[in-house]
């Protein structure tokens, strides 16, 4: 009895699970299979070929090894830069200077903005080219 | 398929990129500290804590040193020492002495300065380590050296607190001031002037990094 409950419970959830787990996709198509013959409706997507730019590549790449460099660096130049312990002076004390290797890493962190923007406006072009079938 | 892998190759570059820089930034933000305790019942911090000091003036004409102890080693350590017990020690002028009466800001009684010469060093500054018990004391010499009196900040009759140590500047305290009676123990006459020896203590704090938009 016990048994029977738990497998109920199981089962049940799953179907919950999946039910949650399937995406609602609006603009899903679906094959005609009214009537004798069974066409398989569902939109070709022609191989445009349109590939990526080797230079976008090349930027992307580049700018990943930056970062990582840079972040790397920005990390030791804080950690050389913070003081063992905290301080109580007796004058206003002035915040300490952004370290060169962290200044870089924002100058990427906007280099990458740019690029997220490029791309985005790639992929809105390339979504709307007239190469779909429907 | 083979769009869906450029796009994932090209997003989890940025993913990647954004996410360290991010964890980076948060890796620059300032720690939250446990309470600090600076004041008669305890000198403790919950991390290594450099304090500078500032000596204000002295009245009286005992001669005085400060100092913090470690209440767990017993080390002590002097912050300021006087090396005549007032600024006109020994030039002949006359001394109006007025015991029992708080002179600061005045030169009544026994004025001691930097200025004046009586102490030497305007600022000094100790870490403490964290989590250890500290207290300031005080010791103080008679002119003729018969009475020497010592004295800790763990007693209120000894030492009062004022300010705090991030506290700015208020109504001419910079900081915390800790002004001294010598003769801070609990006896019948026992004066409660509080001048004998003041400093002050901080007043601005550590500066977190700029923040990075």
């Amino acid at each position: 009895m016990h048994t029977i409950k738990s497998l109920g419970w199981v089962v049940g959830l799953s179907i919950v699970a999946l039910g949650i787990a399937a995406p609602a996709r609006a603009d899903r198509s679906y094959s005609d299979i009214t009537g004798t013959n069974i066409w398989n409706n569902t939109a070709p997507v022609f191989d445009t070929d349109d590939k990526l730019d080797p230079e976008l590549t090349a930027n992307i790449t580049r700018l990943n090894q930056e970062s990582q460099a840079a972040f790397q660096a920005c990390g030791a130049a804080l950690t050389q830069q913070t003081p063992t312990s905290r301080r109580f002076t007796r004058q206003p004390q002035t915040p300490p200077a952004v370290p060169q290797a962290c200044q870089r890493l924002e100058q990427l962190r906007a280099e990458v903005e740019n690029l997220r923007t490029t791309l985005q406006q790639k992929d809105i072009s390339r979504a709307s080219s007239g190469l779909r079938t429907w | 398929m083979r769009q869906m892998k450029r796009k994932n190759f090209r997003t989890a570059g940025f993913k990647w990129l954004l996410g360290a820089i991010a964890v980076g930034f948060v890796g620059v933000a300032t720690p939250v500290h446990a309470e600090d305790m600076f004041g008669n019942e305890a000198v403790q911090f919950p991390v290594d804590t450099t304090v500078e000091f500032e000596f204000k003036e002295s009245h009286g004409a005992y001669l005085s040193t400060l100092g913090v102890v470690n209440l767990d080693t017993g080390e002590q350590t002097v912050l300021f020492q006087e090396v005549k017990p007032y600024d006109a020690f020994g030039s002949g002028q006359p001394q109006s002495s007025s015991p029992g009466q708080n002179n600061i800001g005045t030169a009544i009684d026994f004025l001691g300065t930097v200025d004046g010469g009586a102490v030497q060093n305007r600022l000094s500054e100790y870490t403490f380590k964290a989590n250890t018990r500290y207290a300031f004391y005080l010791e103080s010499v008679s002119p003729t050296g018969q009475t020497r009196r010592s004295v800790r900040s763990t007693t209120n009759l000894a030492a009062a607190f004022n300010g705090r140590l991030d506290g700015g500047t208020n109504e001419e305290i910079t900081g915390v001031r800790i002004a001294w009676d010598d003769a801070g123990l609990p006896q019948p006459g026992k004066d409660e002037d509080f001048d004998d020896f003041v400093i002050e203590a901080g007043g601005f704090p550590p500066v977190p990094c700029p923040p990075i938009r």
